[in-house]
This record gives C-alpha cells, sequence and structure tokens, in this order.
C-alpha cells in the first residue's frame, strides 16, 4: 500500500533520511528509531510538508504521491497523525472534522450526514472518555495532549484513511486510554483488508497489545525491518547507537 | 443631502462652500426655526480647518475620505416610504434630520421619537449635544438645525433596527440621539450603507442600570462616524461593529464609563481591494468598579488599509477598575498595511489593565495542519481567516 524508494528527505541543505526503501502492506506496522533519526520527518515527508526537500519516489497504492499537494496526498488516502497536534483557535473539533471530511468526499453536507457524523463523533468521544461537549471545543485549543492525540485517532477513524502513519499517538495517554488505543486500531486495521496503519512508537505495552505484522527500525545508515521478535530485542538490547 | 438641487462637491470644500452661506435658505426659511438655528448658522461656517491636517488624523487616509466627491440629486429623490422591500424589517429610516417608520416595522410604544418636525420645545431638550469637535464630525450637524432623538422609556425592554438612509453618492449628515431609559434593555442594530456617505455623530445616553446591545454594520459605503457614548451607573453597554466592502471608514467611539459599568466593544472587519478602515476608540473610565473590554480583529488583504487607535484612561477616582484592550491583525497581502496604537493612560493604582496588538501573517504550521486533512490551500486560508475573527 505503501512503498518508498530511494527516498531521501533534506531539510535547510542537511540530509535528515537517505535513500530509504520501505514497503508498508495492509496490516499494522511499528516504526522503531532512536531519538532524532528521523521518524516524524519520514511521516511528514510522506505527507507533503514544504519545509523539506524530498527525492526518490513514494507511492500509495501505486500511484506516485510526491509531486501532489498535502491536501491531494490527504484526499488520495495518506493520514498523518501529529505529535504535537496544531491548535488553531476559533474553528471546533467537529466543524473541522465535518470540512476535512466534506473535502475528501467522505460526507455531504446534508443534515442526515451531518447528524451522522456527529453521532459518531460523539460516540468516539465517550469511547476514549473525553468531555462529552468536546465537538464543541476548539481545535486543539485548551486541551491536555492526550485529548489532542485521541482526537486525531477520532479524525482517523472517521476519515477512514488507506494509509496511516500516526506519530506517537500513545504519548501523554494514560493506561486505559492506551487499552482502549489499541483495541481500536486493532479493530480499524482488521475491519478492511486493505488498510494500512503504521505506528511510530517505543511503547512495549501498546506494541505488544497490537501484534503487529512488521516492525521497522531507522538506524543512522541502515534500515532494520522484521517482526515483533525485532521490537523485543530493542527493548532488551537498545538500539546498540 | 437637500443643500440645493442636483450639487456636485468634494466633502472636503464644505467648509468653504458653507461659507458662501449655501446653508441658510434650508435653516431659516424651510423650518422657521430661526432661534434655534442660529448658533449651528453661526458656527458651521466659520470652520476654518484644514482637516487633514489635524493630528488626530495622522495614518487614517483621511484625505481618502475628503477627495470624495458626493452628488446632492434634485429634488425627486426617493421617499423613505418607497423602501417596501426590505430583507431585514427595519423600524426606522433616519435622514437629515428625519425619521421615518419602516414599511413592515412594528409599532414600538417604548419610543418617542424627536426629529425636525417635532415641536421646538421638544427638540430643545437635546439641544446641548451640538457641541462642536472642531474635526470632521461638525460637519454631522449639517443638514438639521437640531439633534434627532430616539428616546425609550425607562423599565422597557426592546429591540429596534435603524438605519441611516442616502441616495447612491450624496451624502447624509445627521447628529442622532439614542436615549435609553433606566432600568431598560435595548437591542439595536444600525445598518449604514446604500453607496452612499455619511457623516453621522452620534449619541448613546445609557441611564442608570440600563443596557443597550449595540450592533453596527457598515456596507458599501463612505463613512464617518463619531460616537458618543454616556453610561450612568450600573449600565451595560455592548458594542459589535463590522464592516464590508467599505470604500473608506471612520468611527470614533468614546465612551465615559460612570460607576460599576460594563463596556465591551468588539470589531471585525475583513479588508479586500483598496478599502480603508479606521477604528478610534477611547474608554474613559471616569467612576469606580467598572469593567471594559476592547476587542479589535482586522484581516487585511490586496491594497487595503487599517488603522487602529485605542486609549484606556482611568481618572484618579476611578479605582477597582478592570480594563483590557486588544488589537490583533492578520496580514494575508505583503502591500496591504496595519497601523496599530493602544495606549494607557492611569492615574491611580487600584487598576487591572492590560493590552495588547499583534500583526500576523497566516501560520505556516496551521496551513500544513489543515492541508493535510484535505483542505486545499484556499479551503485552508478562508479557515484561518474565520477562524482569526471568531
Amino acid at each position: 500500500m505503501l512503498v518508498t524508494q530511494e527516498f531521501t528527505v533534506k531539510a535547510e541543505g542537511k540530509t535528515i533520511l537517505n535513500d530509504l526503501h520501505l514497503d508498508f502492506g495492509p496490516g499494522i506496522h511499528i516504526i522503531m528509531g532512536p531519538n532524532g533519526i528521523g521518524k516524524s520527518t519520514l511521516a511528514h515527508a510522506l505527507m507533503g510538508n514544504p519545509k523539506y526537500t524530498v527525492s526518490g519516489a513514494a507511492q500509495l497504492d501505486g500511484k506516485d504521491i510526491l509531486a501532489l499537494e498535502p491536501h491531494e496526498r490527504a484526499r488520495a488516502g495518506l493520514f498523518v497523525s501529529f505529535q504535537n497536534p496544531t491548535p488553531i483557535a476559533g474553528i471546533s473539533n467537529f466543524q473541522f472534522v465535518k470540512e476535512s471530511l466534506i473535502q475528501q468526499e467522505k460526507m455531504t453536507n446534508s443534515m442526515s450526514d451531518i447528524t451522522q457524523v456527529l453521532n459518531d463523533y460523539k460516540d468516539y468521544s465517550d469511547v476514549f472518555g473525553l468531555p462529552s461537549d468536546f465537538h464543541k471545543k476548539q481545535l486543539n485549543v485548551e486541551a491536555s495532549g492526550g485529548e489532542k492525540k485521541k482526537n486525531e485517532i477520532i479524525q482517523m477513524l472517521l476519515s477512514k484513511p488507506k494509509v496511516s502513519i500516526l506519530d506517537e499517538p500513545d504519548s501523554g495517554l494514560d493506561i486505559d486510554s492506551i487499552n482502549q488505543l489499541s483495541k481500536q486500531l486493532k479493530t480499524f486495521a482488521l475491519e478492511n483488508d486493505n488498510r494500512t496503519v503504521i505506528i511510530i512508537t517505543h511503547y512495549e505495552k501498546l506494541i505488544d497489545s497490537l501484534s503487529p505484522d512488521t516492525v521497522t527500525i531507522l538506524r543512522k545508515d541502515k534500515v532494520e525491518k522484521g517482526d515483533v521478535e525485532l521490537a523485543y530485542k530493542v527493548f532488551e538490547d537498545g538500539f546498540g547507537e | 443631502m437637500a443643500l440645493v438641487n442636483s450639487a456636485k462637491f468634494k466633502i472636503g470644500d464644505l467648509p468653504k462652500i458653507l461659507k458662501h452661506g449655501f446653508r441658510n435658505n434650508l435653516m431659516t426659511h424651510r423650518f422657521k426655526k430661526e432661534t434655534m438655528a442660529l448658533s449651528v448658522a453661526e458656527y458651521l461656517p466659520s470652520l476654518n480647518i484644514a482637516f487633514e491636517k489635524l493630528h488626530k488624523y495622522k495614518n487614517t487616509n483621511i484625505n481618502s475620505f475628503l477627495n470624495k466627491e458626493v452628488i446632492t440629486p434634485n429634488n425627486n429623490r426617493t421617499q423613505f416610504h418607497d423602501h417596501v422591500s426590505e430583507a431585514q424589517p427595519i423600524d426606522f429610516h433616519i435622514r437629515d434630520g428625519a425619521v421615518i417608520q419602516g414599511f413592515n416595522a412594528k409599532i414600538k410604544h417604548a419610543f418617542k421619537v424627536h426629529d425636525l418636525y417635532s415641536s421646538v420645545s421638544t427638540m430643545q431638550k437635546y439641544q446641548s449635544f451640538f457641541e462642536p469637535n472642531n474635526d470632521i464630525s461638525d460637519l454631522g450637524f449639517l443638514n438639521t438645525i437640531m439633534p434627532l432623538a430616539i428616546k425609550m422609556s425607562n423599565y422597557k425592554r426592546e429591540n429596534l433596527v435603524l438605519k441611516y438612509d442616502v441616495e447612491a453618492n450624496d451624502l447624509h449628515c445627521d447628529t442622532i440621539v439614542i436615549d435609553v431609559g433606566k432600568n431598560s434593555k435595548l437591542d439595536l442594530t444600525e445598518l449604514i450603507g446604500d453607496s452612499g456617505s455619511h457623516i453621522l455623530n452620534v449619541f448613546y445616553i445609557l441611564r442608570e442600570n440600563s443596557s443597550l446591545t449595540l450592533n453596527r454594520n457598515i456596507t458599501n459605503s463612505n463613512t464617518y462616524i463619531n460616537s458618543k457614548v454616556i453610561q450612568e451607573p450600573g449600565s451595560r453597554f455592548a458594542m459589535s461593529c463590522t464592516t464590508g466592502d467599505i470604500d473608506f471608514s471612520y468611527q470614533n467611539i468614546d465612551v465615559d464609563s460612570y460607576h460599576n459599568c460594563h463596556t465591551y466593544i468588539d470589531n471585525r472587519n475583513a479588508l479586500t481591494g483598496d478599502r480603508i478602515n479606521n477604528f478610534v476608540v477611547n474608554i474613559n473610565h471616569l467612576g469606580r468598579e467598572s469593567f471594559s473590554n476592547i476587542d479589535s480583529k482586522t484581516i487585511v488583504d490586496d491594497n487595503s488599509i487599517n488603522y487602529f487607535k485605542g486609549n484606556i484612561f482611568i481618572d484618579k477616582e476611578a479605582e477597582n477598575i478592570n480594563a483590557h484592550m486588544l488589537n490583533k491583525n492578520l496580514q494575508i497581502s505583503k502591500k496591504a498595511k496595519v497601523y496599530t496604537e493602544p495606549t494607557l493612560d492611569i492615574l491611580n493604582k487600584e487598576v487591572v489593565c492590560s493590552h495588547g496588538c499583534t500583526i500576523s501573517n497566516i501560520d505556516e504550521n496551521e496551513l500544513y495542519y489543515l492541508q493535510t486533512k484535505g483542505l486545499d490551500k484556499t479551503q485552508s486560508i478562508n479557515i484561518l481567516k474565520d477562524a482569526f475573527l471568531k
């Protein structure tokens, strides 16, 4: 579903990622790596953040996405959850989700669609233990780190992207919320055979509970790929750098 | 403005025209109120002020207003009652010293109207408001011999929609008093537009424990408005002002707040093209235990210009005041200009006071965040602009 070849990312003239060959099929995948190795950079370079200069190739469902604007990549089915979601005052969480889904042609502006999506949003808010009026709150404003992360996951669950890259979705979440996150991610990935969920995390309990299909370790000069045992090896031995 | 039949002149030339007695005919013969008209008749032609050189108009681009050419039509002007298809029911139309009830208006028993058709003794009650300011607002006294007044009774709750009428390209000058009775509550909407020019002096008197919520909507016009608000003890004044598609707008809002008053002034503008907007607000805390908040936000795009000047004055005796002022500007185009001058003038120590101003561009991180969720650049910018004005 998501493939990169000779994928190289630079920012301000400095190479951050070099010649990456990655291949993520349907299922759940984990990306790990030492601090500063470029895990978040990988997510946002794939999403089209203009601050990065990218070369090589990246394909989503066989379609080259590097020439696309970020919104076109989103509409093609790519979703990135932010490690620090950007606060925007003046627009509510639900207003934003509604606009996002309408532009991705995943809902219409009809009252029935709006009501349905609002109910779904409230249901997910409830599942994640968010306040009952969370949909009315301003987007990522006056919310805790954990609440912002949950909001990102709700956006993903409602937009049902083909490929999701979640950047440390567990940080800021309490134990119960991580259990719920794991449950929702597994359900989301398994309910459709064509969904790819890539999670950047180092949290052992989450990795354990997700039973990922693959684990990818980004290192300074190489990429190591394996199954969940690779993650356990890292937990035991560290990254060794 | 029915000064003469079909005249064409620049607004800035009005004082010179007045020197030649341009105005006397209307004031003395038509209405036969020579005594009352005398002070105005004497004063206005003596105006000999180079408005554009006044310090208060620095950075306001006032010449854009003064150079505006207006055309007073002949006497076959549209009559008030011709406005029969009003999308928003208008209670009162105001033009040239007269107040006419709107076509769809409901009878408002809570109000007494004093206009140029009222008796001299009735109108004299508000004659003291014809005090010159020695600035452009004095031209607002032109078209009548005394202020028109809308007086609301005590202990009433009402809403009112006023429209300041003008012919396209004409100039409307008026001085208006809105007098809200004790313990009354008034929701007032003011509509200003009609593709013409306006010079208005509007006085709002809030009697003890009264409340005035004022929504002022300025569109499609060339407008100069001087607003004086007098808040008696215990009163609440909340003003919400928006402009759209204006050529030029200058608003001066001067509030005298006495004991235990609440004052809220919100101003929202989205300027495009060559539009010029000026918003000057002064809150004078003259009594104790009061609260005020000024919140002015403007988006400037293309070649538009926004000027904000705000001052909070807190008198020596006005203790326990809580006063705040914020001016935020979102600059979309590099060619657009923003001037902002927030000041505080505090004469005692028992106050909580804050002020701030910002001029920012579209935040690249916010833009990227929205784009990652499927909104294109234009949609994202529009969302950020809407969000900014909230």
